[in-house]
């Protein structure tokens, strides 16, 4: 009997007992669904770890806090640059504040990052210069931005270096010194030029004031230089002009109230390793010092860890459900062998070998199998896909980016199909034996 | 069966008679390659049927042997024209010359008419028509019919006994037919034996 005629045989007999069918397909969905969303986050998760791999200074960034009585300053910041495998460091400076651009204002994070340490990136490759130049070390009036950031300001699909030349302003919140609330603020020294945008009472009776910086756009780079802003839309600016808007810049309502201002000290650094392996032993020698060091790889590690579980318990769950979905094919198909025996006999009669016989209730056993399959492909993807949800939701709680964790490939499909249909003809095998092996004399006896 | 010696000649209508348990259906099963003997041999067009192995034996019934059942035994869910068609299923025929070949046989039958019901919509006679339509359909160089009219009625029994003996008289069929019917056998058998007991207690040339 050929292919085309034995799976013509399996569906009309499968058709009959519709609802067994059914069943016994739906314990293969459930088992291949279980494995194949386990595959599929996993597969997902590896592969937005490698994508991470590639931005290579995400990974060997690492954000150093000091744990208690160290002190962040500029002599500090010399050391960790000498520290073995530390590539660069420099302070983390960054100013929350309103972008003016055309008409345009967001809310935006300017960050000082040295001259120095963009043109060792352009350099190595890690980011690249997409238009204009690189800003000189304590060059005034200059601001930087990364491509994202230019995309963001730029109308829909305009080249990047239109951009070039551009003014936008930057107003940062300025808090009063304590003892000077009364002081009208002067900008501090080399910023004279800047205008003090407004003065503010607050609350509790200190004054905020407010400082427009005027910045013309020199560069755009392509790529993520720190890990600052995860999303990738940075403003950079020489940390020189802003180191001094950064003591008085307004933090929290801890520096409304306190009046504490920053003196040469630094709330966290920003080190780049020399390569992704050496980011644990700079960790090591931060800790060695008394400072806290934070790397992307301990959050990636974390969410690794949090899938190992998941995983563990779709496996068990897949394996098990497979291994139950399985006795049901054994026991459908036992149960049809019963029902049939007369039936063999009378194919067998009719010039069926055991081997065509075999082959009509393996061919029945691998459409359970294939229905199984889709079915389970399918719940696999709704699976991955809440999943996938649940964990966003979940970085979203924790101010994590979103990534997209799920992954269905074409030899996962693949794979599933011909693994649900692989265990149901493993399933399949002893009742069509029995069926093979079917007496046609006993057989017609009872027809 | 118990000491039996008999040769069956092409072309011959050949009749088995005896009470149940007799060994009628069991001398059948034999020459139909569905049972082999423990002892003794059975040859049927010079091949020893004890020395095929199942595969070869599975590809005589196939192809050289043809059985009807007293119970018909047509699949229920299939059409007159599907039941007739499975023979030619397992022996990978097309599906369209199955079709048309099933059509011939069925006509043959004089059951054109009825070629899309199913078996439950078919009276016992058009059943049995069908099954031997189904037998038909190979062109088996041995047709072998156990108690075929043992589910019907007399007038319709006569009617499917008329239709086997033409297929010996005008289709030139080897036809091996098991019944306990003397009477009728004696009309339109060649040649008779009775068995008692696996034994043949009486041989006949009519």
């Amino acid at each position: 009997m050929i292919g085309r005629d034995a799976l013509g045989y399996a569906f009309s007999h499968l058709g009959k007992a519709r609802l067994r069918t059914i069943l016994t397909a739906a314990g293969v969905s459930i088992g291949i669904g279980a494995m194949t969303s386990m595959v599929s986050v996993g597969t997902g998760t590896q592969r937005r770890v490698l994508q991470a791999f590639n931005e290579e200074n995400l990974l060997t960034a690492i954000t150093v806090r000091p744990d208690s009585g160290i002190i962040l300053d500029d002599a500090a910041v010399e050391e960790l640059r000498r520290l073995p495998g530390v590539r660069d460091a420099w302070p983390q400076i960054t100013l929350p504040g309103l972008l003016l651009f055309d008409s345009e204002r967001t809310l935006r994070t300017l960050e000082g990052l040295p001259a120095r340490v963009v043109a060792e990136q352009v350099a190595s490759g890690r980011i690249t210069l997409v238009a204009g130049r690189i800003y000189e070390a304590g060059e005034e009036g200059v601001i930087m931005l990364s491509a994202r950031a230019a995309e963001s300001l730029l109308p829909e699909g305009a080249a990047p270096d239109t951009l070039l030349g551009r003014r936008v302003s930057f107003v940062v919140a300025q808090a009063p010194g304590s003892g000077e609330e009364e002081r009208e603020l002067t900008p501090p020294g080399g910023l004279e030029s800047l205008p003090i945008a407004g003065m503010l009472r607050t609350l509790t009776g200190r004054f905020i004031s407010s400082v427009t910086l005027e910045v013309q756009i020199v560069g755009i780079v392509e790529g993520q230089a720190t890990l600052t802003d995860m999303l990738g839309v940075s403003l950079w600016i020489p940390p020189a002009v802003i180191e001094p808007l950064y003591s008085r810049a307004l933090r929290s309502l801890e520096t409304v109230l306190t009046g504490e201002i920053y003196g040469g000290e630094y709330p966290s650094l920003q080190i780049l390793a020399e390569d992704v392996l050496q980011v644990r032993a700079v960790q090591d020698r931060l800790r060695q010092r008394g400072l806290r060091g934070a790397s992307i790889l301990d959050q990636i590690s974390e969410i690794r860890t949090g899938f190992v579980i998941l995983n563990g318990f779709l496996a068990v769950l897949g394996g098990v459900s497979l291994f139950v979905a399985a006795m049901m094919i054994v026991n459908t198909l036992v149960m049809a062998v019963l029902e049939r025996t007369g039936e063999i006999g009378l194919l067998k009669s009719l010039g069926a070998s055991n081997a065509d016989v075999m082959r009509l209730f393996l061919t029945e056993a691998a459409v359970i199998g294939l229905f199984g399959g889709i079915g389970g492909l399918v719940l696999g993807k709704v699976v991955a896909e809440i999943t996938n949800l649940f964990a966003n939701w979940q970085f979203q709680r924790a101010g994590e980016i979103q990534v997209d964790l799920v992954a269905f490939p074409l030899w996962l499909i693949l794979g599933g199909l011909l693994f649900a249909v692989g265990v149901s003809l493993a399933a399949g095998w002893y009742p069509a034996r029995r069926a093979a092996r079917v007496d046609p004399v006993v057989a017609l006896r009872h027809y | 069966m118990d000491g039996l010696d008999l040769e069956i000649d092409p072309g011959e209508l050949f009749a088995v008679v005896g009470t149940s348990g007799s060994g009628k259906t069991t001398l059948l099963n034999l020459i139909g390659g569905l049972d082999t003997p423990s002892s003794g041999s059975i040859a049927v067009m010079g091949r020893e049927l004890g020395a095929l192995d199942e595969r070869q034996l599975a590809l005589y019934r196939r192809t050289t042997v043809a059985i009807i059942f007293q119970a018909f035994h047509l699949l229920p869910e299939r059409t007159a024209l599907e039941n007739i068609e499975l023979p030619l299923m397992l022996q990978n025929v097309p599906a369209a010359e199955r079709r048309r070949r099933a059509e011939e046989v069925l006509e043959r039958v004089g059951l054109a008419n009825r070629a899309d019901h199913v078996p439950s919509e078919l009276s016992g006679g058009e059943q049995q028509r069908v099954a031997i339509a189904r037998a038909l359909i190979k062109q088996p160089r041995l047709l072998l019919a156990d108690e075929p009219t043992g589910n019907l009625d007399s007038r319709t029994s006569r009617e499917i006994l008329e239709l086997i003996a033409g297929l010996n008289r005008e289709d030139g069929f080897t036809i091996v037919l098991v019944s306990h019917d003397e009477t009728a056998m004696e009309q339109i058998a060649d040649r008779l034996i009775r068995l008692s007991d696996g034994r043949a207690i009486e041989e006949r040339t009519l």
